[in-house]
């Protein structure tokens, strides 16, 4: 049994803002913000609307490039990285779940799960395989050759649940990934991010229902764009 | 090594995407996109092809009807080809040799109306050429008798008859006759008097010869006979020798042959190619040249077209790149994948254009030419020009598909994710 977190950071954010500007207005929405995160760890990340969670969360998750700051995984400073590394780095250490689950349409079930592991260099049969086993544990492999029109929600956001840990990252990020969702497959999808991290999976969520976030180790607070 | 391995890897991602956005796209788009391409096609290639063909059906009729494969012609400083008979004798021993027709020409005036014209009214009278031939071997050589419109075609013993080519006579003329005068009322069984130098002699038309090969459609023909005893000919010496081949590859060959015998003294040897007027070359070039002009307008027009097709894909799927991107699949896998799609377009547009072309258009063109005025206007489309064609559709293609693919790829992830 791996332990369920360890002492060893995973994530290290320190002095992160980020700026818009639009039209000449600047709007600061994170101000300076420390952050760490634990091997193992389940962080939820919530606040009231506005109040810079996902914005917090595309940073992390190198989708966006911070204003200013640091941001270190496995004590690499990947918020220095190309554009080119971030996107390698994402394949191979980041898994996403976005708030409404952004599968490609023209592909499959599996096919959508194969798209990063063959990404990886991995041979199709042997994706498809990964794929297949992906979708077993969050029980859709009969539904492996639908398209994504063809899933309800729930399942659609299952399928991006699989597609985040099929080719085995160091951590997923959430963003509001039940808020599309009805309280039961809300509760399916959760159940299932429950226990990935039961088995040593990190995962960063933001979320805004209490109930959800209260499933976490640790719920981090943003208001205002400040840790509080 | 791991540059290369990672340009593979986009490669079959790529391609695993594209196979799939094809296969899955809607069929009515996909149709449309290809029947776009094929047209693009086939106006590179039927544009070009019709225009050069418009000419070079007139350099075939001239070549088959007229000149032959070899052309033997007098030195412009004399009037007839020397040694006529011996280059005859080489020519009829040459195994390649199919048929050959010797002509004698001279130059003369044809006159009509001359019984039936009043004091004062101009003589309706017009100078051309007149040919001698002997009809057997001509007929057999190039198929004169087949040009005749109306009557009949010579014998060897018609010694007062001969035929006249439609360009002399007023009722085949599209030219407004203010501008040329031409023979007026002249029909089968028409008396014509025939003038060269100053011997004039008396004929009955016994047929009229249409063809849009000028040098059949303006000329007289009579039996060589006959025309020597006109001209005053004292030898058996002519002006031109059409030599037609077994097989047209041999047409050097022949010719060199006749040089080789030292005939080239006397006579003005050429292959078919060298034999084309200049004027038709020039026009052939010219043509070729609009071709091109017209084809490459064509090729934006479709470039353009997938521009916009793959942009408006790759901008309505801006969000779906950006989670591509974002879960982590490299910029150069996507853009692969829309390189794929431009690329399967052309291929297939090419392949409907090439059916077009050489299943359905050339061998109906070759079987039922366009009836211009002066030609019998064929297809020339020759493969390889065809296939280069085909190659310069799918590098615009591939052009015209990258370039909005790489647009819309290298912008912002997360602006691409929020649809921002």
């Amino acid at each position: 049994m791996i332990p369920k977190t360890d002492t060893k950071k995973i994530i290290e954010v320190s002095g992160l803002t980020k700026t818009y500007t639009d039209k000449g207005i600047e709007t600061r929405v994170l101000r300076g913000l420390d952050f760490t995160c634990y091997r193992g760890e389940f962080v939820a990340i919530m606040g009231r609307s506005g109040a810079g969670k996902s914005t917090f969360l595309y940073q992390m998750s190198l989708l966006d490039k911070p204003t200013s700051g640091v941001i270190k995984i496995e004590e690499h400073e990947v918020s220095a990285l190309t554009e080119e590394e971030q996107t390698k780095f994402r394949l191979n250490k980041l898994g996403y779940v976005f708030q409404d689950y952004a599968l490609i349409p023209e592909l499959t079930a599996i096919e959508n799960i194969m798209i990063p592991l063959l990404m990886q260099g991995y041979k199709t049969p042997v994706a498809r395989m990964k794929a297949l086993q992906a979708l077993s544990r969050i029980g859709l492999e009969h539904r492996q050759n639908n398209l994504p029109s063809g899933l309800s929600g729930g399942e659609q956001q299952r399928v991006a649940v699989a597609r985040a840990v099929a080719h085995s990252p160091e951590i997923i990020f959430a963003d509001e990934p039940t808020a599309n969702l009805d309280t039961f497959s809300g509760k399916l999808v959760l159940d299932l991010l429950l226990e990935l991290n039961k088995n040593g999976q990190t995962i960063v969520m933001v979320t805004h229902e209490d109930e959800y976030g209260a499933m976490a180790d640790r719920i981090v607070r943003l208001s205002d764009g400040e840790i509080v | 090594m791991q540059a290369l391995k990672n340009r593979a890897q986009a490669i079959r991602v790529g391609f695993f995407l594209a196979y799939r956005q094809i296969k899955r796209a809607s069929l009515w788009t996909t149709l449309l996109i290809i029947f776009v391409m094929a047209l693009t096609f086939l106006n590179l290639v039927v544009v070009s092809g019709v225009l050069v063909g418009l000419i070079e059906g007139s350099v075939s009729a001239y070549r088959d009807q007229y000149s032959g494969d070899v052309y033997v012609k007098n030195l412009k400083n004399k009037e007839t080809i020397e040694k006529t008979s011996e280059m005859s004798a080489v020519i009829r021993s040459l195994p390649e040799v199919r048929n050959f027709s010797v002509r004698l020409l001279s130059s003369g005036t044809v006159e009509a109306n001359y019984r039936s014209r009043k004091f004062d009214e101009a003589p309706n009278r017009l100078g051309g050429n007149i040919a001698g031939i002997n009809p057997i071997i001509e007929n057999e050589t190039t198929g004169l008798s087949k040009h005749i419109i109306e009557g009949e075609y010579l014998d060897p013993t018609d010694s007062d008859q001969i035929l006249i080519g439609s360009n002399f006579l007023e009722q085949y003329s599209v030219v407004p006759d203010q501008v040329f005068t031409l023979l007026k009322n002249v029909t089968i069984g028409s008396k014509v008097r025939l003038s060269i130098g100053n011997i004039t002699k008396e004929y009955t038309v016994k047929g009229i010869l249409k063809a849009k090969v000028d040098e059949i459609a303006f000329k007289v023909f009579m039996t060589d006979t006959e025309l020597r005893k006109l001209s005053n000919a004292n030898n058996f010496d002519g002006s031109e020798i059409a030599i037609f081949l077994d097989d047209i590859k041999d047409a050097d060959y022949v010719k060199g042959v006749l040089i080789n015998n030292d005939f080239a003294r006397g006579a003005d040897i050429k292959t078919w190619i060298e034999a084309q007027p200049k004027f038709l070359i020039d026009i052939k070039n010219t043509f070729a040249l609009l071709g091109n002009a017209i084809s490459s307008i064509g090729l934006v027009v479709a470039a353009v077209t997938l521009f916009i097709v793959i942009f408006i894909n790759a901008i309505t799927r801006r969000r779906y790149i950006g989670i591509l991107k974002g879960i982590g699949i490299a910029e150069s896998a996507i853009e692969v994948s829309y390189v794929l799609q431009s690329i399967f377009y052309a291929v297939i547009g090419s392949g409907v254009g090439l059916f077009i072309v050489y299943g359905l258009i050339k061998p109906a063109l070759d079987k039922h030419p366009i009836d211009f005025p002066f030609s019998d206007g064929i297809l020339v489309a020759p493969l390889e020009g065809t296939l280069i064609r085909a190659a310069i559709l799918i590098v615009t293609t591939i052009i015209a598909g990258y370039i909005p693919a790489k647009l819309i790829v290298r912008r912002n992830t997360l602006n691409a994710i929020l649809g921002r």
